[in-house]
């Protein structure tokens, strides 16, 4: 046949053979992608459905396999409703095929198309009602259809409703992915759940034919599909992305019941659907219960499921509505709040008391608690219903404290709620409405529009009006005086004025000015030249490219056609563009946040180089600096990226210097103090590369940030967590310490150990007298340990203080510190608490303290005083008592021992020749083997200290001649002599003994 | 400049941040104080006599509430009645609705006195409110003496009658024909951009909500009957201001792209655009062309770009909308003066399509009415001016041309019979690019017509053969108002095609 599909024909061909050698086939009845439907008779005269899957695609082995499996499915529900298999076989070209029960009757698509497209409400629930009675059968058995639509919905003469196609219906427990891959997509866009929609068919269950049920009864009762869409693409993408609309939207007057009905059935997530097909069956039952015969019939469709959008009107423009056709016009009239009857007022003021319940709700639990939540709903379920009961649509007007009707307030809200009608009144809305169709989202938009809070909520060019005109809501009107008059009564008086004016002026009469125009203009040829060279210019460009030629343009440019021409039918086409361009154009033209992001951040840039040069950086900054506020708290790692952006796209060319400052400029202008601290806060969360890249960023924001930030950020140093975080902290800190030395001080009493440590070294590396005041002022860490490294660091800091910071820690109650403190006394040389010290050690309860502690203290001493530290110590060893604690033995052995170092007097060295020769009655053996060992360590000191003599001796002769052969002075000359250092104590020594004791000067210098 | 490609997805994020002044919160929240103040003292002053202790009373606690709503607006203290709605200092009233009707009845009092705005001074004394007190009491009660009120000498207390074209401004419109709306549309939008130039001039940053209005009210005139709308650009010549550019830029712009998507949202953020487009340069100049146009020198020109983006980031934020206004504004001010600056970006990136429309349609006005006063040219004649420009994007010209035609509203032509004509829209016939829909004004001898005739060089009858076009008439010898003519034929055309 001329036109037909190739396919086909081939099938048809096959009419008329026998096949199996008993069935002839007597006609075709359909064809699909994989096979053919025939009527057939058998050889016994039976007569059934044949279906012959295409040779071509039969040579696959695996879809022949699936061919017969998915085609034995139905059989495995056994339910009326389902299409038994008979019988399979090969035909003689090896292609498999089914035999079927043949039906009579049609489906229940055809049903819909001749009945105009749609069906009763009875109709389409009977068959949603059989229908659902084989997915019960089949979802027991665990089989999900997967193609569910009114195509695959066959009414037979008996009024049964039978279930074709399980060809891609799937055993719900067969997971071989190999049948069904994930991302895959099959079914029919228009009646495909959003799960099976996005290929995810894991997701795919019982309740994915439930949403293709709910989809059918949809367009069985509205013969509109469930999404809005161009072509399939777009429907499958609707399918996949978008919730359905309401039932409501487009069937006006539907009840109530059938509406929540089918809306539950097209949920968009799985979980809010009816559980099961049982369920749907019940509620469906109780829905046909509560149908009366006058609300079926009162139902309309809507197809353009387009009341009238939100319209404004002004002092002189129309409404939008207005400006449509006749018929919209009319229901624009209708929508007058004073045709309101009685009972639409008393159910709008029933409505608007529970909103305002729910409001209140809201406002003392919060918008998700789920009395909140259920007050909405309930308010929700009263106005549908009030809209589904009232004449046109709900409509009210307004006054500056209440929504009212025929003048009786339907809504005067209590205070905080007396806002909203105040403040759509300000805007300039004076009527509002919903009409039928209004489903929960876009009551919920207008909640949401209504209750804005103009002081936040809204951009700067918006008011609540134009915010209904962008958010163009399909049943939702109202009308808006446009008050462009401002101000005072001058003001207003001089708006109105100069307004008059230009209307005067567009006024004016124009015949006399145009008789003396055409008097002095008429016949003039050099327009006439001059008009048509440039209106060559016009098509020549229009031209451009296209197959119109230059001599064609200049005709139709000279516009010497009466009639039309080729050459005017090539400048209209030269006018058109081509399709593609046209809805490339258009896409570009619809917001594109990426290019646009791009681009604004060089024109921010530029602008702030502007206002910067203009001294008012902070006009382009603010704003900026909001927007990175309100990524800093969720995006941090976001807000990061806009600072740095931002710098790096800021420049001025050629200008590098100040480039550089205008950078640090914008970013410590552009960051908050509040959003720093988010982003010091925002590793936390991260991990891995992600943290590393993200502290790369905050490291380089803060390497920019000036002082204006410097005690946002020291305030968290605290609260840093140690390591990288601290430390790009500390580096902050420490360029830009100078100037705020007493600011990082504030922090010693609060910093852990480590961070007082740190901020006494950072101090340090500050070379101002406040950063040494500072360092002082670590005396109020918690930590000893940051105390006592302070302590190497006070120079400058009056003696009196030093010292009494220096009493404080070696009188600590902690052992550890004391020692500590004895130990930084000794590191810093801080001499000016020797005194203290001795007092210390020569108080009773020194015996008391650790012995390490003893050994410290003396050796402290000796180190910053070593005179005093060998009285000390001779003193001790001296001390004899009748009762000898071991402590005191303890300590005098030290002490000795310490001589033995420190010891440069002969009353020492004597002192300790006589304890090593006393009996045990005066010394213990432990301080006399001591003072023994001291006595003879001194010796040994003595004879190092000749034997160095000697050696320095030796040397300088040496260089005495070297230096006069260099010289040639000759021998004998006179030299300077090296002062004597050699001690009384030590000559003493020498003569009395075969050992020399040390010279002082020597023994000094060796300690 | 950058160079690279933006890795942040800057504006994903961005929220309408920018909150407006809360002290207008707090002069709503307290206007309801003053107004039942003033309301106790009128009302007790009416039925007692004014030294009666009740109206001393009165007055006193009023004193004390108006004087301490003066210092918190730190001015005067205003009540004016427009419209049966009541203003408290340019804010209008928030109450309940037992004070709004105490508001109301004093209204009438005052309105019954010929008295519709009534203010106090921050210095008002107990004195001076009993003496206006006195006055209003003599004027409400006796007929003859009405005007006492408005004739009172008072210190510190003005009152005034508002205008009565002032009042009942708020009839709807629609019944007028679309030529009409669209001119008084227009009119609207002219003083509002004026308004809004010469705030911005002084340096106020403030954006009014009704620009936005504007925006939104072109479109959707647009969508009514574009070809009233598009017949303004007759006033082009008549306004050219920067306000008058602006309009007519966002019309024309409206009118453009509207060949590419009917999507409302979109083509009122270009309209906006266009609107917001000056900005940077009144601001520059300090002052708008309705005082005198200014040149700029070289340097001054270079820097309008950033300013004007500067001021378009300032006075609408950083939000996703005000971005892409901002953007656009941007570049088209910087293509206007490519030959200073160069290419926008340098070439790395290319002007958005809402920048190159926005361009080449001022482009377009500069040609049919430069701000410079020097010679205008007809609209074929400035068509074939930017046609020749080399930075008129070839496609963004052919959208022009479509929507308002190779002849477009308003041209002025000569037929070889020696008759006028106006173009008033495009012809029924599609294809007739070039013979659009005509009015004859004038016959061969320069006769006006009473009644001017429309003829459709475009689709003529059978047999029927029109005079041909033998000139354009340019402005300067079209010295007569075209924009009456339009307007006597009612809506001047359809749109054209797309």
């Amino acid at each position: 046949m001329e036109g037909e599909d190739p396919l086909v024909t081939q099938c048809r061909i096959r009419v008329g053979k026998l096949i199996g050698g008993k069935w002839r086939l007597d006609a075709l009845i359909g064809v699909g992608g994989m096979a053919a439907v025939y009527m057939a008779t058998h050889r016994n005269g039976s007569m059934a459905a044949v279906k012959i899957l295409h040779e071509e695609v039969a040579l696959n082995n695996e879809v022949r396999e699936r061919f017969l499996r998915e085609a034995y499915i139905a059989n495995k529900v056994n339910h009326p409703g389902t299409v038994k298999v008979l019988d399979d076989d090969k035909d003689e070209n090896g292609a498999p095929y089914i035999v079927m029960e043949l039906l009579q009757g049609e489906s229940v698509d055809a049903m819909a198309q001749k009945a105009g497209g749609r069906l009763s409400i009875t109709e389409a629930l009977d068959v949603l009602d059989q229908t659902l009675a084989v997915l019960e059968a089949a979802h027991k058995q665990t089989i999900v259809h997967r193609d569910l639509k009114p195509e695959n919905l066959f009414m037979v003469g008996s009024g049964v409703v039978k279930v074709l196609d399980f060809g891609i219906a799937r055993l719900r427990e067969e997971k071989n992915a190999r049948h069904t891959q994930t991302g895959m997509v099959m079914g029919t866009p228009s009646f495909m759940a959003p799960e099976q929609a996005m290929g995810r068919w894991n997701d795919v269950d019982a309740r994915t034919d439930l949403w293709a049920m709910g989809a059918t009864t949809f367009t069985l009762l509205t013969g509109l599909p469930v999404h809005e869409a161009a072509s399939a693409g777009e429907m499958l993408v609707a399918a996949a992305t978008r919730p359905a609309r309401s039932l409501a939207r487009v069937l006006n007057n539907a009840p109530f019941a059938l509406v929540a009905l089918v809306d539950k059935a097209l949920a968009y997530d799985r979980e809010n659907r009816f559980p099961d097909a049982t369920t749907f069956r019940a509620e469906l039952a109780k829905v046909r219960a509560s149908l009366t015969s006058e609300s079926i019939s009162k139902t309309v469709v809507n197809p353009q499921a387009r009341i009238v959008p939100a319209t404004v009107v002004g002092d002189e423009a129309p409404s939008r509505a207005a400006q449509q056709d006749d018929d919209d016009e009319k229901r624009v009239d209708t929508y007058d709040p004073s045709s309101n009857s009685d009972e639409e007022i008393e159910s709008m003021a029933k409505c608007f008391t529970m909103l305002e319940r729910a409001l209140t709700a809201t406002k003392q639990y919060s918008k998700d608690h789920p009395e909140a939540k259920r007050r909405f709903e309930e308010t929700f379920r009263e106005l549908a219903s009030a809209l589904m009961t009232c004449d046109i649509a709900l409509a009210w007007n307004l006054t500056p404290y209440s929504f009212s009707a025929r003048d009786k307030a339907v809504w005067e809200p209590e205070p905080p709620w007396n806002r909203i009608p105040y403040q759509l009144f300000s805007d300039g809305v004076r009527t509002m409405g919903f009409a039928p169709g209004l489903d929960e989202h876009e009551f919920r938009d207008w909640l949401r529009l209504i209750t804005l809070d103009p002081t936040t909520d809204l951009a700067p060019e918006d008011d609540i009006v134009t915010m209904f005109w962008d958010a163009n809501m399909e049943h939702v009107f109202f009308q808006a005086i446009d008050s462009f008059a401002e101000g005072n009564q001058d003001q207003r008086a001089r708006y109105e004025a100069e307004r008059a004016q230009i209307l005067l002026g567009a006024h004016v009469d124009h015949k006399e000015g145009l008789a003396q125009a055409w008097q002095s203009g008429h016949g003039a040829q050099a327009p006439v030249q001059d008009a048509a060279k440039k209106s060559r210019d016009v098509f020549a460009l229009i031209a451009r490219g296209e197959s119109m030629d230059a001599e064609a343009a200049a005709r139709v440019a000279n516009m010497n056609l009466m009639e039309e021409s080729p050459d005017e039918v090539a400048a209209a086409d030269a006018l058109q563009i081509d399709e593609s361009t046209r809805s490339l154009l258009s896409a570009r033209l619809d917001l594109d946040v990426a290019a646009t992001s791009e681009r604004f951040v060089v024109a921010a840039a530029e602008a702030f180089v502007a206002s910067a040069k203009m001294g008012r950086s902070n006009a382009v900054t603010a704003p900026l600096r909001r927007a990175v506020d309100s990524l800093g708290s969720g995006e941090p790692t976001k807000a990061i990226d806009m600072i740095l952006e931002l710098r790096e796209t800021v420049q001025v060319e050629g200008k590098e210097v100040e480039t550089a400052s205008l950078r640090d400029t914008m970013t410590s202008e552009v960051l908050s103090p509040g959003t720093l601290l988010e982003i010091l806060k925002g590793s936390g969360k991260l991990e891995g590369d992600a943290k590393t890249e993200y502290l790369k960023g905050m490291s380089r924001v803060l390497a920019c940030i000036q002082s204006q930030h410097f005690d946002s950020a020291l305030a968290y140093l605290p609260e840093a967590p140690e390591g990288k975080v601290q430390e790009i902290l500390i580096e902050f800190v420490t360029r830009l310490g100078k100037g705020n030395e007493l600011k990082i001080a504030a922090l010693f009493p609060d910093a852990s150990v480590d961070l007082g440590l740190t901020l006494v070294r950072l101090l340090t590396s500050i070379d101002t007298p406040e950063a040494k005041e500072a360092v002082a002022q670590a005396s109020r860490s918690p930590h000893a340990l940051v105390r006592i490294e302070a302590l190497g660091h006070v120079e400058g800091v009056s003696g009196p203080r030093l010292r009494l910071e220096v009493r404080k820690l070696v009188e600590d109650d902690d052992p550890e510190v004391r020692l500590m403190a004895l130990r930084a006394m000794e590191k810093y040389n801080i001499v000016i608490a020797g005194p203290f010290l001795v007092l210390r050690i020569q108080q009773p309860g020194f015996f008391k303290l650790p012995v390490e502690e003893r050994k410290q203290a003396l050796q402290t001493l000796c180190k910053l005083r070593p005179k005093r530290g060998e009285e000390v110590c001779m003193a001790l060893l001296a001390e004899t008592r009748l009762l000898r604690s071991s402590a005191f033995e303890e300590t005098r052995e030290v002490a000795a021992q310490f001589l033995a170092e420190v010891a440069s007097s002969n009353p020492a060295f004597f002192l300790l020749e006589k304890v090593a020769g006393s009996n045990a009655l005066k010394n213990s053996k432990r301080v006399r083997d001591a003072a023994a060992a001291a006595v003879q360590r001194l010796k040994e000191r003595a004879q190092e200290a000749e034997k160095r003599r000697a050696e320095r001796k030796t040397l300088a002769g040496e260089a005495k001649k070297k230096r006069r052969s260099m010289t040639g002075t000759a021998p004998g000359a006179k030299t300077p002599t090296t002062p004597g250092t050699q001690s009384a104590g030590a000559q003493t020594a020498a003569s009395s003994s075969e050992s020399q004791p040390p010279p002082a000067g020597e023994a000094r210098s060796e300690t | 400049m950058r160079r690279t490609a933006s890795k942040t997805d800057f504006l994903a994020a961005c929220k309408a941040s920018d909150s407006r002044n809360k002290s207008l919160e707090e002069i709503r929240d307290k206007g309801a104080e003053v107004i039942l103040a003033i309301f106790r003292m009128l009302k007790n002053s009416l039925v007692h006599a004014i030294d009666n202790k009740a109206v001393q009373m009165t007055v006193k606690d009023s004193h004390q509430i108006i004087t301490d709503f003066a210092a918190t607006v730190g001015g005067y203290v205003s009540i004016t009645y427009v419209d049966d709605t009541i203003f408290v200092c340019g804010q209008l009233l928030r109450a309940s609705r037992s004070i709004y009707e105490s508001a109301m009845e004093v209204g009438k009092l005052l309105g019954g006195c010929g008295v519709s705005e009534l203010s106090f001074t921050g210095d008002v004394t107990e004195q001076d409110l009993l003496e206006m007190c006195g006055a209003f009491s003599i004027s409400a009660r006796d007929p003859q003496r009405k005007h006492d009120l408005l004739d009172a000498k008072l210190s510190n207390v003005a009152v005034r009658a508002v205008d009565s074209s002032l009042q009942s401004k708020t009839e709807d419109g629609s019944d007028l024909p679309a030529m009409e709306q669209a001119l008084r549309a227009y009119a609207s939008a002219l003083v509002v951009m004026r308004q809004f130039f010469d705030k911005m001039a002084k340096g106020k940053t403030v954006l009014p909500h009704r620009v936005k209005r504007i925006a939104q009210r072109l479109v959707a005139l647009a969508e009514g009957d574009e070809g009233a709308l598009l017949a303004l650009m007759t006033l082009a010549n008549a306004h050219r201001d920067e306000a008058g550019r602006s309009v007519q830029a966002a019309i024309l712009t409206v009118a453009v792209a509207r060949r590419l998507t009917s999507n409302r949202i979109v083509l009122s953020q270009l309209a906006m655009a266009a609107l917001m487009a000056d900005v940077g340069r009144v601001r520059i100049a300090g002052t708008t062309a309705t005082e005198r146009f200014v040149q700029l020198a070289d340097d001054v020109e270079r820097a309008v770009p950033a300013v004007t983006s500067a001021l378009c980031i300032s006075t609408g934020g950083v939000n996703v909308q005000n971005a892409l206004r901002t953007v656009t504004t941007f570049e088209s001010t910087w293509l206007e003066r490519q030959a200073l600056l160069g290419p926008p970006y340098k070439r790395q990136m290319a002007p958005m399509i809402q920048s190159k429309i926005l361009h080449v349609i001022r482009a377009l006005l500069d040609q049919l009415a430069p701000r410079d006063m020097s010679r205008a040219l007809s609209p074929l004649d400035a068509l074939a001016a930017i046609s020749r420009q080399p930075t008129t994007d070839e496609t963004v010209f052919k959208l022009l041309v479509q929507a308002v035609g190779v002849m477009p509203t308003g041209t002025v032509v000569e037929f070889e019979t020696g008759e006028w004509g106006i173009v008033v829209g495009p012809s029924a016939n599609r294809g007739a690019v070039a013979r659009p829909r005509i009015k004859l004004i004038t016959d061969r001898s320069g006769q006006v017509f009473g009644k001017p005739k429309e003829i459709d060089l475009g689709a003529p009858s059978a047999g029927r053969r029109f005079p041909r076009i033998t000139g354009i008439i340019e402005p300067t010898r079209a010295r007569f108002n075209v924009t009456s003519v339009l307007l006597e034929a009612g809506s001047a055309a359809q749109p054209s095609a797309a």
